[in-house]
Formats: structure tokens, sequence, C-alpha cells
């Protein structure tokens, strides 16, 4: 029991009361225990995760604004560029052969890669 | 750490396959209104409780076999549903602070009035509300304390905090809730 230094005397005189709370007739228990062991020997369930949406929006523009800068922040000049590169097609000309469906699933697949600690501030399934 | 006689009994029945839907019932009888007084506690609505304890329930069925017997049964117990309740508080948190502004303590005042399980006078009350204004794991080393007599040692084992720091925590939400109690009195 708190030793009586620990506690206000406020606070030990209204323990004397109790919580205020009741408890359940013992049917209650011994139906929430059957309910209980049937829900356990059901397989558990695996919650895969949703990407948030905004992430993957933020994700496939930080894509795009990547490979953008590739094709054009080298800072060389256009007579340096060799011919065989120069003839390759840019990288917003490949991406819009691709589908904002298929970026979108792709980053979904892949979003480890991309915030790796979305996934940190999520609880653990069982 | 040896727990009372009858969970060496109880323990026997669980880890039995045979027997453990028996045992199961039996330890859902015995303990079972220990943990639901506590999650009452904790949660503060009986609505809540239903599906935290009997999510509790389903984890401690299947982790039966991983009780090593290294700490009483209750122990083990009030560790799984202290987590379960902490889990469940954060989740409903985040919810209601995207539905309403309300401070813990009114909101509390207003769902315990209309609890079945709740039958306190006002001064229960008003104890419940200053309970709701303390952080949440601040409350279960509280109650585990005030209400259902725990040694610091033994809360140690629930919540995973040195004796010390339970020590500290539980007189300050003291301090706390005497505070709030003799502000309600005047």
């Amino acid at each position: 029991m708190p030793s009586k230094q620990e506690l206000p005397e406020l606070l030990q005189n209204l323990r004397e009361k109790g919580d205020g709370f009741i408890s359940p007739e013992s049917d209650y228990f011994a139906r929430l225990a059957e309910k209980a062991a049937a829900r356990a020997k059901e397989p558990a369930k695996i919650t895969r995760t949703r990407p948030n949406r905004w992430w993957l929006s933020a994700a496939a523009i930080a894509l795009l604004a990547l490979f953008t800068w590739l094709a054009l922040d080298h800072g060389d000049a256009p007579g340096d560029v060799p011919e065989l590169v120069s003839d390759q097609p840019t990288s917003e000309e490949l991406l819009a052969e691709i589908s904002p469906e298929a970026i979108e699933a792709y980053i979904g697949e892949e979003l480890d890669q991309f915030a790796a600690e979305l996934y940190y501030t999520e609880e653990i399934n069982d | 750490m040896t727990g009372p006689p009858q969970d060496q009994e109880l323990l026997e029945l669980l880890l039995d396959p045979h027997q453990r839907e028996r045992g199961f019932g039996q330890l859902s009888r015995v303990y079972g209104p220990l943990l639901h007084r506590h999650l009452l506690r904790m949660l503060q609505s009986s609505a809540d409780v239903d599906d935290v304890l009997q999510n509790v329930l389903v984890k401690v069925y299947r982790n039966l076999d991983r009780f090593r017997g290294e700490s009483k049964l209750s122990t083990w117990l009030y560790r799984i549903a202290t987590n379960e309740a902490l889990t469940w508080l954060r989740s409903q948190q985040r919810r209601r602070k995207r539905i309403s502004s309300q401070d813990p303590a009114s909101f509390v005042g207003l769902q315990l009035t209309a609890d079945p399980y709740f039958n306190g006078d006002q001064a229960q009350l008003e104890l419940q509300k200053a309970l709701a204004s303390l952080p949440d794991k601040q409350r279960a080393v509280f109650s585990l304390r005030y209400f259902d007599d725990l040694s610091y040692r033994e809360i140690s084992e629930i919540t995973g905090t040195s004796e010390g720091g339970l020590k500290a925590s539980y007189h300050l939400a003291a301090k706390k809730i005497e505070q709030k109690l003799k502000a309600y009195a005047q």
C-alpha cells in the first residue's frame, strides 16, 4: 500500500472510496474468453501499410526533378556533349511514355528506397 | 518469481494443448476482472475496454507458450494490457485531435457520466477527470500504485521503467492530481 508520506492527505482519504467503477458479471468474462480464443485461432491478419498518396506524389516529383537534373545539369558546354549522348531521348521523353499509374505503382513498391522512415513511425502489426 | 498457488494450476492447464481452452476460461474468470478494472482506469470508457480487453486476451492466448514464469502471471497480464491500452490511446488521441479540441478532462467527465460501468460520486468523477489530464503512461503508473497497491518493482516489470523513475512519476502525478482536486473544491 502506498505509504502516508507518498500521498497528500486528500488523496489518502479519497483512496478509501475506490475508483468509482463497477465490474461486469462473470458471464461477461466467460463470453469474452470464448470470443478471444476463437479469434486467436484465426490466422493473424497481415495489414500492409498503404503508402500515403501525398508521399507518393512528393516522391514522384522528386524522381522527376532528379531525372531532369541528371539530364540538364552538368555544366558542360553544348559542344562537349558527345554525339552519342545527345541522340539519347531526354528523361522527360522517357517518363512521358510511362503512365502516372505505373510510376505510382513503382514508387509504392520501392517506397523504402525513398522514405524508409515512414515505416518506422508505423506501429508493428501482429 | 512465484505467483499465487492458483497460477501453477492455471499454467499447467494452459500449457497442455488438450486443456488450454479450459485453462483460458479459468484465467479469464480469475484475472479478467483485474484487467477490466485496470483498463477502465486507463481508457475511462467501458466501450473501449470491451475491444481492448478482447485484444489483450487474444494476445495472451497466442503467446502463452512464450510465458517463461520469470514473473508472476498477473504481472505478465498487466504488461500486455498496459501496452495494448497505451497503443489504443495513441490511436484514439490522433483521431480525437482531428475531430475535437475539447480538453481530455471535460471529455472524460462527459463520457463517464453516461458510462454504465461508472457509478462513482462527484469526488470520484473529479478524480477520474484529474487522472485524464495525466500523460497516459503516468496515469498507468499512478493507477497501478494507487488503486492496485502494486510494488514499484512490479510496476517496473510491467512498464519497463526504472523504480527511481516510477517513484518520481508517481510523486509528480499525486501532486498534479491534488492540485486539480483542490481547484475543484474551491
